[in-house]
């Protein structure tokens, strides 16, 4: 079963999934600064018009990839869900270094702590704004870290995730695939089998590298190319989707269509950041023609789109 | 006019009264929002906080300065209550205290945008209400003044400027720094309180900043033997130093307060003393040690009045 911001579900029934999207996406803080204001009315309409443009074309899931520090907004996830139709995994973790705070940074918390923190978000509820637990449940782990080596709150915060995803059953997410190695290191150190990790962000410019995806997949994990739009050169990360459907086809036709997995990282709505150009929609009404036009199949599809979301998340508790 | 604004609004210099000058209700650093496990029972922490500011009123303290500053506790609702159902004038200071309680949405701020934000709350209000700050509290952690700490200094020092209000800040151990960068600002010295100064003794680098026309805070009283934070220390020996200070002709220079905190919003370290024991205990103490009558109330009563209002115009006159 995936446990959905609406309960849970048979994971049968997810559909074509997006492993990473961004609802909500802000800095820790935000809310102390007096310029800044969620206009809640039209950011729930602007969002519950690109989930729907998503199932229009087929989209069945979104994992919202904000974590616990970015954002997130528990009770509001569960209203856009059930307005939209779109099935919503809410995620627990922690940002990378620059985004986590003191709090967190602090030695005396331990992956133990961080891990126990994660477990509770997802058996319990997520913590809420107003020092609330809400009933809302995530149904997967996040984590992220820089280009330039995994920094102390990112191991403890890679080991908390590998702890808590095994405790309840879920997948792990990473960002920061220059680390990737690492990652795998770190989060099968704690026990999590390789089938429950997703390298993210492999189309990052600064970072692809087919040959270490192969690498990946050769040792059980996926890898998602999840940034699929982020294509203006303004971001650093951005990749032409162009280079990232080559990425996707040189997996493909070595034979590892059941270890991809595709996400548009797109934000349906930045607060004190920039915001993606496209919603989530642009994965099914422009990437998925660009990957049919590059030579993939039906089937290779299906299986990024729905076969590998759907075993990634039918794990058991208790792994 | 010179005025002080409460968390009920403004006050009259001669309706301050005996002021505690740095202290805290909720205090952590900046994080402990996402942390369940860090949350207080916040009804207990009111009834808490009632009773401790009944006790410093009824001990003769009206006015109370909560020093947390932005992302570190200060909770605007909670302060609006207890200021009304106490009657203690409760003063909600604007700043950060350190690079610790920066949150990230903060973080890439420089000098003229933390100006711009702590002359919005001392003069519009803080967030989105038209409650203001009534001072500035600013910090560094230990081992001296990061990049972004000097740039919060430099913003408490431009928006003291432009607004009149005083500014208190937390890191003694960086005074000279500290005075540097006034210097370079050209900020005037009458409206800057240095707090801490009873962490690391120093009875030459009192006076001197005295002599400088600066106030000096010793501002954790009662924190005792009882604590193993490594600055506790007798109360007796923060009496000495304010005896020593008095007799010296510096007087007119100290400020007193007992930097309690009602609840810390962490794991660990509770570091949690009683504002009415400024006046139960360290008053006797101070006369104990010769400080006259007329000294202390000079010091609770005369040096705040003084000193914290904000004020335009006497900017520098009494150095």
């Amino acid at each position: 079963m995936t446990q959905t911001v609406n309960g849970a579900l048979a994971s049968a029934q997810l559909g074509v999934v997006a492993v990473r999207e961004y609802v909500i996406r802000a800095r820790p803080g935000w809310e102390h600064d007096p310029w800044l204001e969620l206009d809640r009315p039209a950011a729930f309409d602007a969002i519950v018009s690109a989930l729907r443009a998503f199932k229009t074309l087929g989209g069945g899931t979104i994992v919202e990839a904000g974590g616990t520090l970015c954002g997130r907004d528990p009770e509001m996830l569960e209203k856009l869900a059930s307005a939209s139709g779109v099935n919503i995994i809410a995620s627990t973790g922690l940002a990378g270094e620059e985004a986590t705070p003191a709090h967190f940074q602090h030695s005396r918390i331990e992956a133990a702590d961080l891990a126990d923190l994660m477990a509770d978000e997802l058996t319990t509820g997520m913590a809420a704004r107003g020092m609330r637990r809400s009933s809302v449940r995530a149904g997967a782990v996040v984590t992220a870290n820089g280009p330039d080596g995994i920094p102390d709150i990112g191991e403890r915060a890679l080991r908390a995730a590998a702890l808590a995803a095994r405790r309840a059953g879920v997948p792990v997410f990473t960002s920061g695939s220059a680390q990737a190695r690492r990652q795998l290191e770190l989060l099968t150190l704690e026990g999590l089998p390789m089938e429950c990790i997703v390298i993210g962000h492999c189309d990052d410019r600064k970072a692809a590298d087919l040959r270490r995806d192969m690498e990946i997949v050769g040792m059980g994990a996926c890898v998602a190319y999840d940034h699929v739009g982020w294509e203006d050169g303004s971001a650093p990360h951005a990749l032409s989707d162009e280079r990232r459907a080559e990425l996707v086809k040189g997996m493909v036709d070595a034979g590892f269509a059941n270890r991809v997995v595709l996400a548009c990282s797109a934000i349906g709505c930045a607060l004190g950041m920039a915001a993606s150009k496209h919603a989530t929609s642009h994965l099914l009404g422009s990437f998925v023609p660009r990957l049919s036009k590059a030579g993939i199949g039906e089937s290779a599809l299906h299986t990024m789109l729905v076969e590998n979301p759907r075993r990634l998340f039918a794990a058991e508790p208790g792994r | 006019m010179p005025h002080l604004n409460t968390l009920l609004g403004t006050l009259h210099p001669e309706e301050m009264g005996m002021v505690a000058v740095r202290e805290h209700i909720l205090w952590g650093s900046s994080g402990w929002e996402f942390d369940p496990r860090a949350w207080p029972r916040i009804a207990k922490v009111f009834e808490k906080s009632f009773n401790e500011l009944l006790d410093f009123k009824l001990l003769g303290g009206q006015t109370f300065v909560e020093c947390s500053g932005i992302g570190a506790g200060r909770d605007l609702d909670f302060l609006v209550k207890l200021t009304a159902v106490t009657g203690v004038h409760v003063v909600a200071s604007t700043g950060f205290w350190s690079d610790a309680h920066t949150p990230a949405h903060f973080r890439r701020y420089g000098a003229d945008d933390f100006a711009r934000l702590f002359t919005h709350e001392l003069t519009v209000g803080i967030g989105h209400t038209r409650i203001k700050a009534g001072v500035i509290s600013v910090g560094n952690g230990a081992g001296g003044m990061s990049e972004l700490e000097t740039a919060i200094y430099r913003g408490a020092v431009r928006a003291a400027k432009a607004t009149g209000a005083a500014l208190i800040t937390h890191g003694i151990d960086t005074a000279r720094r500290q005075i540097k960068i006034f210097q370079e600002e050209l900020l005037a010295l009458p409206r800057v309180v240095f707090g801490d100064c009873d962490r690391i003794i120093d009875l030459e680098r009192d006076r001197w900043l005295a002599g400088l026309g600066a106030c000096v805070a010793y501002d954790n009283v009662g924190l005792e033997a009882w604590s193993d934070l490594p600055y506790a220390m007798p109360d007796q020996w923060r009496a000495e130093l304010v005896a020593q200070m008095v007799a010296s002709g510096h007087g007119e220079s100290v400020m007193l307060s007992a930097g309690s905190k009602v609840a810390n919003l962490g794991r660990g370290g509770a570091h949690l003393s009683n504002v009415g024991n400024l006046l139960r205990y360290f008053v006797p103490e101070l006369e104990k040690a010769g400080v006259a009558q007329e000294a202390i109330r000079a010091i609770l009563v005369g040096n705040p009045k003084r000193v914290l209002p904000i004020q335009r115009d006497s900017a520098g006159g009494a150095a």
